[in-house]
């Protein structure tokens, strides 16, 4: 090749290598350009538009995995056990204005999300105190899954229904005072008996629809389980979800055998339409009586008693 | 205009204008010459003639030595113009140049003896420094941060995404470049001597070169950094003695017992300061030793040819101004094309997850560099072989050999070590024969047939170290990763996209909301849609395990398995997508059902 030669083949190319650096001004900063309209994203806004989705999704898995439990699957809450979360004030902002928060939404609910509340907010109306997330705080998410749990929630803002998750109530006396006894150890051996005294008449003798090798029935509670009871009893069945650090006494320990031999399936089945007065359990009636059975059929599986 | 006859004022002016600076005497003469247009012509021949020797002056000053006259011949090919050549003065004046050579021996110039991999290899080290001084702008090297300004880069600084990709592109083309570099040196026989030393030095920048790389990988703090460095830190772990060198090696990488904040720190030092800074005066030293030593050497069947023309023909002078000079010039021009416009419509840089030390990835291996050292870990034939040794001859290998240590560190630190000495091993061997030094093949057969050898090994020890080869999770949740992946998964082979898995490939629009068994989706008419389509591999999938378990007695695969395929509306422009798997169990530990679960959103994009 002649010095000539190569020199216009290095011009050609280095003219050619403005061709992908226009693309690129183009598309990251095509409005400031004016060759881009402002109503339309350039490409640049479209990586950050994937980027924000990908966060969301990011978010609802941290929400299938910590929040589903108390908050329900869509954030509407669950009646005594905690408020909804994807109500219009506590998202558009008029919730914070009311209790004087000063910040943005956004600030009020990360550190709501990451330092929980220190004492039960309403105890007359919900059971479950507000843990702490942030593993600042000891709690089990990283800044940035509480940064992706607080964009997910926000994402609920367009369409979020209006509800009153703090109506004023006549028993709003006295806060009750926590009641010093003895801390029941998960996993320790007590006995269901007491507690299936006082079941009610209609209950008893109430028998599992499901046989316990019926693997649809199972795989079905099990996913209602892993939505529904897994925060405070654990995948596992342990007792020991990542809401149980909160709860006093300790939720129950399904791997349990001798104490599962006590709980006849009637009374287990009444305890989770109803609920457990003086515990965290809420009642789950509007779960739907089949529901519960699949769900029911799914927690005796951990300890093989039926 | 001041000429007077003596009386006293004229007097007064004229001993004034003796007493003027001579540059004001001088704009007073070439205002008087432009009274006649004679002196205007005066004036501006003047003009010119001085005009050009203060720009001809500059241009010797910055060409370090070349007249205008010069550098004009020199960029049209002409002959020098002034004697003795300017051209060589460069050479010994300025401070570029004064590491290049004068000349090239004229058959070192062929493309097909070197093709261009040194200097690719120090071009893409500089696009690796401009793109990574521009990236450090924006980077934080801190735990809670990191990943974020990955995000910026990305989402928020204009051409951060290209400098990104570029910067990624460079990197693997590198390690590419580097190791090809390596292997055409080898074959060529360029490390014999005098070039022993060199050698070297090109060794030690091989391994710089992947110690840039891999420190950069971690940077991101996604699942992909993090975990591919955990793996790669944890050989580090396992050195023997594992309880003083293995223990340190690990403190000292790391930072503390597993990666955190200290350890992307290290990292990132690593990756910006202490290993350019060696590979610059590596480079230099490397280089010194090519261009002023010894040249680069000769293709071998001239260089060696008994017939003293050839020889002499090979040695002919290429004057590296302006022959080398604008070669290179139009490569780089070339090269900045390729790769500007390869990051800007076709690879991009992937960012996973961000980085969870309590979620391990499915399949994590090691950048595909390392592959080879993850295949030693897992091959299936050196463990047999040596059993095989141990039975029949009576010499236990195996207790030596099978452990992590000898796996991952030893062996690999032999490998290295040997390739160190490969031009003293030569000496000594050919010595040992007692045959003349020779650089041609026909001379080589041993030594060509071990370098191919090391290639193919390399290959398929790599091909060992991929998930594909002999890694396999419970049926079910493999079928899950085929088709839901929890990260877009990243071929072994450099600078291909990665696969984000079936499902999300669909998208947020091409997955309609409904339960859709599985079976019904078996055989499908040819004109089925794409969703169906993919319902319908999963099924084959399926129910190429039941048939697997059928065949085994149900020691393998999935009894009866039954899929499901669940698209949900979750929230707004969120899906919750859920593939489960249920069998019938096939013992107490074993739950019967899988489920994997895929939150999408409209516009996260995975393509």
């Amino acid at each position: 090749m002649t010095t000539q030669l190569k020199i216009m083949v290095g011009l050609i190319f280095t003219l050619l290598t403005c061709v992908p650096l226009a693309v690129i001004a183009v598309n990251d900063i095509g409005h400031d350009l004016g060759m881009v309209s402002k109503t339309e994203r350039t490409v640049m806004q479209e990586r950050e538009a994937a980027l924000k989705g990908r966060e969301i999704e990011a978010g609802a898995d941290n929400y299938g995995q910590y929040c589903v439990g108390c908050h329900g699957k869509k954030g509407e809450g669950i009646p005594s056990v905690a408020p909804a979360i994807n109500r219009k004030d506590l998202l558009d902002g008029s919730y914070q204005k009311s209790i004087g928060w000063a910040g943005n939404v956004t600030d009020f609910l990360r550190n709501t999300v990451a330092a929980g509340r220190p004492a039960q907010s309403r105890p007359d109306l919900y059971t479950v105190r507000m843990p702490t997330w942030s593993n600042q705080y000891g709690g089990p998410m990283r800044a940035d899954q509480v940064d992706s749990l607080v964009t997910f929630m926000l994402n609920w803002s367009e369409d979020a229904p209006e509800i009153d998750a703090w109506p004023p109530t006549a028993a709003t006396g006295p806060r009750p005072t926590p009641v010093p006894g003895a801390t029941p150890v998960p996993g320790a051996t007590a006995s269901a008996a007491q507690k299936c005294t006082a079941m009610p008449a209609q209950y008893a003798g109430k028998k599992l629809p499901y046989k316990s090798d019926d693997r649809t029935a199972m795989a079905q509670g099990k996913q209602k389980y892993d939505e529904v009871c897994a925060a405070c009893h654990g995948t596992r069945g342990r007792g020991d979800g990542t809401a149980a650090a909160a709860l006093n006494p300790k939720p129950r320990n399904f791997t349990d055998k001798a104490y599962m031999q006590t709980l006849p399936l009637d009374c287990h089945f009444w305890i989770t339409m109803e609920g457990s007065a003086g515990t965290g359990m809420a009642p789950w009636k509007s779960l739907g009586e089949d529901t519960l059975w699949k769900i029911i059929l799914y927690e005796r599986s951990f300890s093989g008693v039926y | 205009m001041f000429q007077g006859n003596g009386n006293g004022r004229s007097g007064l002016l004229a001993r004034l204008y003796e007493r003027m600076p001579v540059g004001a005497k001088e704009a007073f003469r070439i205002l008087g010459a432009l009274r006649s247009r004679d002196g205007r012509a005066n004036v501006s021949q003047e003009l010119r003639e001085k005009s050009w020797k203060w720009a001809d002056d500059t241009m010797r000053a910055v060409s370090a030595g070349m007249g205008i006259a010069d550098v004009r011949a020199l960029f049209r090919g002409d002959p020098p113009v002034e004697k003795p050549n300017p051209r060589y003065k460069v050479f010994t004046n300025a401070f570029f140049a004064h590491i290049r050579p004068r000349y090239y021996e004229k058959s070192s110039t062929k493309f097909t003896h070197t093709f261009g991999l040194g200097f690719l290899s120090a071009f893409t080290f500089i696009v690796e420094s401009i793109t990574g001084i521009i990236l450090m702008v924006f980077y934080i090297p801190e735990q809670d941060q990191a990943y974020q300004s990955m995000v910026k880069i990305i989402a928020e600084v204009p051409f951060g995404q290209l400098m990104r990709d570029i910067h990624r592109v460079g990197a693997e083309l590198m390690v590419i470049f580097v190791a090809l570099h390596m292997l055409r040196v080898y074959l060529t026989g360029s490390y014999k001597h005098p070039r022993q030393f060199t050698w070297v030095t090109g060794m030690i920048l091989l391994l710089m070169t992947l110690l840039l790389s891999y420190s950069g990988y971690l940077l991101p703090w996604d699942q992909l950094a993090y975990w591919a460095v955990t793996i790669g830190t944890s050989m580090a772990k396992s050195a023997p003695p594992k309880e003083i060198l293995g223990y340190i090696s690990n403190l000292l990488l790391r930072g503390g017992d597993t990666i955190g904040q200290n350890g992307l720190l290290r990292f990132y030092l690593l990756h910006v300061i202490l290993v350019p800074f060696i590979t610059v005066i590596l480079i230099s030293v490397h280089y010194y030793r090519v261009s002023r030593l010894h040249g680069i050497s000769l293709p071998a069947s001239e260089e060696e040819a008994t017939d003293p023309a050839v020889r002499k023909a090979a040695k002919e002078r290429l004057d590296y101004l302006p022959e080398i000079l604008t070669k290179e010039l139009m490569w780089i021009a070339m090269g900045v094309f390729a790769i500007t416009a390869f990051s800007a419509f076709t690879f991009h840089a992937p960012l996973e997850h961000h980085a969870d030390p309590y979620r391990t990835p499915l399949h994590t291996t090691a950048p595909w560099y390392f592959l080879w050292i993850q295949g030693m870990l897992k091959d299936p034939w050196v463990l047999p072989v040596l059993r095989g040794i141990r039975d029949f001859i009576g010499i236990d290998l195996v207790q030596f050999y099978d452990s992590p240590a000898v796996q991952g560190v030893i062996l690999p630190t032999i490998v290295f070590l040997v390739l160190f000495a490969v031009p003293y091993i030569d000496e000594w061997w050919e010595r040992f024969r007692g045959k003349p030094s020779s650089r041609q093949g026909k001379n080589r057969k041993l030594g060509l047939t071990m370098g191919w050898g090391a290639v193919i090994l390399a290959v398929i020890f790599s091909y060992f170290g991929t998930p594909y080869f002999g890694v396999s999770a419970p049926p079910a949740v493999e079928i899950a990763q085929e088709f839901i992946p929890e990260e877009c998964v990243l071929p072994p082979i450099p600078l291909l996209l990665d696969d984000c898995g079936e499902v999300r490939r669909m998208g947020f629009e091409g997955l309609p909301v409904g339960t859709y068994n599985l079976s019904l989706f078996a055989s499908l008419s040819s004109d089925a849609e794409e969703f169906q389509k993919m319902l319908g591999r999963m099924q084959t999938r399926v129910a190429k395990e039941t048939a697997h378990a059928h065949e085994t007695g149900n020691k393998a695969g999935l009894p009866d398995a039954e899929g499901f395929f669940i698209v949900e509306d979750w929230q707004k422009d969120l899906k919750k997508v859920t593939l489960r798997i249920t069998w019938t169990p096939k013992d107490e530990s074993d739950s019967g059902t899988y489920e994997k679960v895929l939150y999408l959103h409209k516009d996260s994009a995975y393509e």
